[in-house]
């Protein structure tokens, strides 16, 4: 039996819903010294698993464009497809928390010079083009190629958002987990990698469940097409 | 505005989107599993026919 | 090895294969007609041949110059092109474009009068009848052969719908004409005269008979000077499309800030930010002659000619820097440092929308994805930027 997308998204979403939880209540408070919003921290447990989830998905979507565009894969595609969506999902939901969070915590809720943050969010943006520009052209192999093309290069941005903290810590806070400079506690550690690890359940789920989507959409496309040729 | 609506906030949204998201998921998948199945008793009462 | 030559393609459109390892060969003074069903892929041949369509297998030959093979390999050189669509932006003029196709000088005139058009040589294309704009467009697909001594190839798809029969005649006449020149000649078409004309005819995709055309006579047009296009400058000049669709902006975004902001009171960042703002959106409106190309898909013919889309990327420089100099008229400083900034920011910012327009060309409907939704990621050298050069 082949297990379905959505009971893995289900079990991703259990998941953020623990996250969420052990967040708010289990979770230590930060000190006001070091923080101006100490409240609004906690926006943390799940604004970092949903950048990481949206990595990984911009990853997907990455490989998806170049095996369809060099392979001309079909899963690939559907690949492809699936998680320009879940990227879009996560992309938002990262960039609506992190506005949030930066309004409460410097003032400002977006920092143009900041090199990560403008690079996380061109990533979602190409996505919400992948998504809406797919749905606005039939499916066809130019349709393919093109979005293809545009998930391979955009996803340039990825390892260079990924070292943009490293080399010019701005504004954003550079990374505090695997890194010898990190200094996250134990207990906030432990919550943000039951999160992580939802997020990833998630995202991993919600692919599966966007990929068997598109082979529903492609095979009521040819049942559709066979019906018309038997109706002549 | 206090931290704790900042927090309110966020998590609405990030609720509302991952809800969104998930609900049209499987409104899709209801709605291209309906057609299909309907698709495919067209085509078998035509062969039948 | 023919003069065309295309191996082996295999080429999807949509979701159907509608080439599947192909082949012709077309040698000097051959005359190959495609004939065939409507949507059979005599289309897709020609589009192949000039390389405007990627290919799953196989690779397009033009005089022995690779033109584009499956590996995304491309190259250049000169020969004929007529489309279904006419491929003429409407404010092409009629004896601007017929010189365009050649490459040279010429007597355009004496061309354009046996062809009923003399009279029309400066007028604007979009003036013209259905009928005349299509013996235009069929003139531009003919001429570097009607220029050349050399054999060179001419690709034609479908060139006698909307011709009356006289032209249709004519056309016929002319093809027999060149090929008596050592020219190639591939042409799809349902038309008797025209199929009566080829020395092969290729009833799509496979089947093939020999004809027995009439011998023509071919007559050297006389060239002169070699000629460069720069069709992106000479249509800005004449559209102003780049004062309409970019200079106004980049004016409403001055008048705006204007309104809300008093510019005396400002310094720093603010102070160039302030400068640079109007030439920066003046550069998100893209290039202004892309969407001049999209009528009647202009820029495959354009695309034949050379890799770069036109553009008018000087008259971009010079209008984002206007625009600056105004910026820094209003607020008082008066930055050499701050113009150039704004013009190459503004123009670079244009050829980077440009691009990323150019990239949807092979959708069906390219004006229906949001290009725009890409553009903000520019802000951010230009911030880079206003950071750089604020005091």
């Amino acid at each position: 039996m082949s297990i379905r997308g959505e009971a893995v998204a289900l079990l991703g979403l259990a998941g953020a819903g623990l996250t969420f939880w052990l967040g708010m209540t289990w979770a230590p408070s930060v000190s006001i010294d070091a923080f101006k919003a100490p409240e609004a921290q906690r926006i943390f447990y799940w604004h970092v698993p949903s950048a990481w989830a949206a990595m990984l998905a911009f990853g997907m979507l990455f490989v998806g464009s170049i095996f369809w565009f060099f392979k001309r894969s079909e899963w690939a595609w559907r690949l492809h497809v699936a998680s320009s969506e879940a990227g879009l999902a996560t992309g938002l939901m990262c960039v609506w928390s992190g506005c949030i969070w930066g309004a409460a915590e410097w003032g400002v809720p977006w920092d143009w010079t900041d090199i990560r943050l403008n690079t996380f969010a061109m990533l979602t943006l190409l996505s919400l083009y992948l998504v809406l520009g797919r749905r606005s052209q039939p499916d066809g192999v130019e349709t393919r190629d093109t979005f293809a093309a545009f998930g391979m290069y955009g996803f340039v941005l990825v390892p260079f958002t990924y070292i943009a903290t490293r080399l010019w810590q701005i504004r954003h806070p550079g990374p505090v987990v695997a890194t010898s400079e990190g200094s996250l506690n134990s207990d906030m550690g432990t919550v943000l990698l039951i999160g992580a690890i939802s997020f990833t359940v998630l995202i991993i789920g919600h692919v599966m469940a966007g990929m068997r989507l598109t082979k529903l959409e492609l095979r009521l496309e040819d049942l559709q097409n066979r019906y018309e040729e038997e109706s002549r | 505005m206090s931290g704790q609506t900042y927090l309110i906030a966020a998590y609405l949204g990030m609720i509302g989107a991952l809800a969104l998201w998930t609900w049209t998921v499987f409104a899709r998948s209801k709605s291209l599993e309906s057609k299909i199945d309907s698709l495919e008793k067209a085509l078998a009462n035509d062969e039948s026919e | 090895m023919g003069i065309i030559e295309l191996s082996k393609v295999t080429v999807r459109r949509g979701r159907s294969q509608v080439l599947d390892s192909w082949s012709v060969s077309i040698d000097s003074g051959e005359v190959v007609c495609l004939s065939g069903d409507n949507g059979c892929g005599k289309s897709t041949v020609i589009e192949t041949a000039a390389g405007l369509v990627s290919m799953e297998k196989g690779s397009s030959e033009i005089s022995g110059q690779l033109i584009r093979d499956s590996e995304g390999r491309r190259g250049r050189t000169k020969f004929g092109l007529c489309l279904q669509d006419d491929c003429i932006m409407g404010d092409e003029l009629v004896g601007e474009r017929i010189l365009d196709a050649a490459g040279c000088d010429f007597d355009v005139s004496s061309l354009l009068k046996t062809w009923g058009l003399g009279h029309r040589i400066h007028d604007r294309v979009a003036m013209l009848s259905g009928g005349q704009r299509r013996r235009v467009a069929i003139l531009s697909g003919l001429v570097p052969a009607m220029v050349s001594s050399e054999p060179v190839a001419i690709l034609l798809d479908e060139p006698d719908s909307g011709l009356d029969d006289d032209s249709v005649e004519q056309l016929a006449q002319t093809l027999r004409d060149l090929a008596a020149g050592g020219h190639a000649i591939l042409v799809a078409s349902h038309n008797s005269k025209i199929i009566e004309s080829a020395d092969r005819v290729i009833q799509f995709p496979f089947t093939e008979t020999k004809g027995d055309p009439v011998k023509g006579k071919f007559s050297l047009l006389e060239s002169g000077v070699l000629r460069k296009t720069n069709i992106g400058h000479r249509m800005n000049l004449r559209t102003l499309s780049g004062v309409a669709n970019n200079g106004i902006a980049g004016l409403l975004t001055l008048g705006a800030m204007l309104a809300m902001l008093n510019p005396e009171q400002l310094e720093g960042r603010t102070l160039t930010a302030f400068i640079l703002a109007p030439a920066l959106t003046a550069g998100l409106c893209g290039n202004s002659i892309h969407r001049l190309t999209l009528e009647n898909r202009a820029y495959a013919w354009w695309n034949t000619i050379s890799a770069i889309p036109p553009n008018a990327l000087f008259h971009s420089l010079i209008t984002c820097g206007a625009i600056t100099v105004l910026a820094s008229t209003v607020t008082g400083d008066f930055d050499v440092k701050l113009i150039a900034a704004g013009a190459v920011l503004g123009a670079c910012t244009e050829a980077i929308v440009g691009l990323l327009s150019h990239a949807t060309l092979r959708l069906s409907r390219p004006n229906a994805v949001m290009v725009r939704l890409l553009t903000p990621i520019l802000i951010l050298p230009w911030a880079l930027v206003v950071d750089t050069l604020s005091v």
